[in-house]
């Protein structure tokens, strides 16, 4: 079954939403090198300045209101890391910004009574999926902050374990996306 | 008419109840298919012209809502590995979302097996008719078949998706700098060199080079960017050792993406900081380039 599951699921796809299945060869009992990594991708994902047309309390008139588009980590009620690009305005905190979000990661490390692991040989298999996005236009909201976080925890995951074992959606980068000349 | 078209709404957005032939573990395997399925719903009605309208209420000549109509927006939240809850509709002014419908499809396992309950939270009409019903049942229907049939669906509609996403550059992200970023930290610690050694091999990051007494490591994306190395070396003092932390980098409008370099180094030299102070407490930032014998200097 779990054969089935690598060859159906977990084959490479461009796909940004697709999951992605992380085998890692260290003890993660010691030190959380997960955790570790999600903040390193954090704190490397650019932040964007968004203009949002709002209406805010006590005005008539919809106005442009400038938030911050940024990370924000959390936990979810199984205790995995989760992480959300959320939309924060000047002197706001975390907390009030946490329901404004645009998309979410989840980390979860998986179990050994979820089932055989997909990638066996490693002590350590995680699931790092797309929880929580927006469609929009026929795109996928945020998807560059969404690309580089992905692709950020892989690297800081790859740095620790030179070994890592990465299958399933898109993690690795192509500097073509970033060309900022060929915005339309 | 209306009366019609409120009972067609009420029979169209009853809870159904579908089998669900995914099989093998669920944690592991099968909500990761059922989380496929549903994405693949949502990546085929994205890629369709559905709009929306923001306008609620009576507007007999329909114009209001004609003025307010957009496209339309899908949110896609999965709750646990169990329950997927699926909108389309706008975003208003106040921040809030103007839903057409929501779905709910929560797996549930039974005595003969899985099944998955389909609800609808949430739903909006005009005169009695679901909006954007079509997108609706065709929704419930791929979503339901899919997971009866048990098979993930052919990623080339999300893969189009993602391609069509990074078409733009999505750049509203850049805040550009310009100048030289330079960091240059020094860290005292009583840690013998070995125990430095063994504490930054934790460390996040790709090393390039690892030497006794100098390490280098590749800040930023890996792949086709260029490299940017940060250098950490130690020095022997005896009594306490000084580990340096150096990173330089020079900014402007064409290397927008050094700045992701530049917070990642930062982040790598607070990393470096955390893990010599797990052990040893006393170790301290001293006064940058106040250790004299560097050897990278």
């Amino acid at each position: 079954m779990i054969e089935a599951a690598t060859e159906s699921q977990f084959t490479s796809t461009e796909s940004l939403l697709a999951p992605l299945i992380i085998g890692f060869h260290l003890d993660m009992s010691s030190t959380d090198y997960l955790d570790l990594s999600v903040r390193g991708a954090i704190s490397a994902l650019p932040s964007a300045s968004v203009q949002i047309n709002l209406l805010l309390k006590g005005n008539r008139k919809a106005q442009l209101v400038a938030h911050e588009r940024l990370a924000i980590q959390g936990t979810d009620k199984l205790g995995n890391v989760i992480v959300r690009l959320c939309d924060r305005r000047t002197g706001e905190e975390n907390d009030v910004a946490w329901p404004r979000w645009r998309w979410q990661v989840t980390c979860a490390i998986l179990q050994s009574n979820d089932g055989p692991a997909p990638i066996p040989e490693a002590p350590t298999n995680i699931l790092l999926f797309v929880s929580r996005f927006q469609l929009a236009r026929g795109q996928i909201d945020s998807s560059t902050q969404l690309a580089f976080f992905r692709h950020f925890v892989v690297e800081g995951l790859r740095g620790i374990d030179p070994e890592l074992i990465v299958l399933g959606g898109q993690h690795d980068w192509k500097d073509a996306w970033w060309s900022v000349s060929n915005a339309d | 008419m209306g009366l019609t078209n409120k009972l067609a709404t009420k029979i169209r957005t009853k809870d159904q109840v579908g089998a669900v032939g995914v099989r093998g573990d669920w944690a592991s395997y099968g909500s990761i298919v059922a989380a496929a399925i549903v994405r693949g719903a949502a990546c085929a009605l994205a890629s369709t012209n559905v709009s929306s309208t923001a306008f609620r209420g009576n507007d007999f000549l329909g114009i209001n809502a004609t003025k307010g109509t957009s496209a339309s927006r899908i949110w896609v939240e999965q709750n646990g590995l169990d329950q997927w809850l699926f909108s389309l509709g706008v975003t208003k002014v106040s921040y809030g979302h103007v839903f057409d419908w929501q779905l709910q499809f929560d797996v549930v396992e039974g005595p003969t097996g899985r099944s998955v309950k389909v609800s609808t939270p949430a739903q909006s009409t005009h005169d009695g008719t679901l909006m954007n019903k079509h997108q609706f049942m065709e929704t419930r229907e791929l979503v339901l078949t899919g997971l009866g049939l048990g098979k993930a669906p052919n990623l080339s509609v999300e893969e189009a998706l993602t391609r069509s996403s990074q078409r733009y550059v999505a750049w509203p992200l850049l805040e550009l700098l310009v100048g030289v970023e330079h960091l240059d930290l020094t860290i005292r610690t009583t840690l013998t060199a070995l125990e430095i050694d063994e504490r930054l091999n934790g460390l996040p990051s790709r090393v390039v080079d690892r030497g006794i007494d100098l390490r280098t490591v590749k800040v930023g994306a890996a792949g086709q960017l260029d490299d940017q190395i940060m250098s950490i070396s130690t020095s022997d003092h005896g009594e306490y050792r000084d580990v340096r932390i150096r990173f330089d980098i020079e900014l402007n409008a064409q290397t927008a993406l050094n700045i992701i370099n530049v917070k990642h180094a930062r982040f790598l030299s607070s990393v470096v900081q955390q893990f010599l102070k797990a052990g040893d407490p006393t170790a301290h930032v001293i006064e940058a380039g106040s250790s004299t014998d560097s050897p990278n200097d």
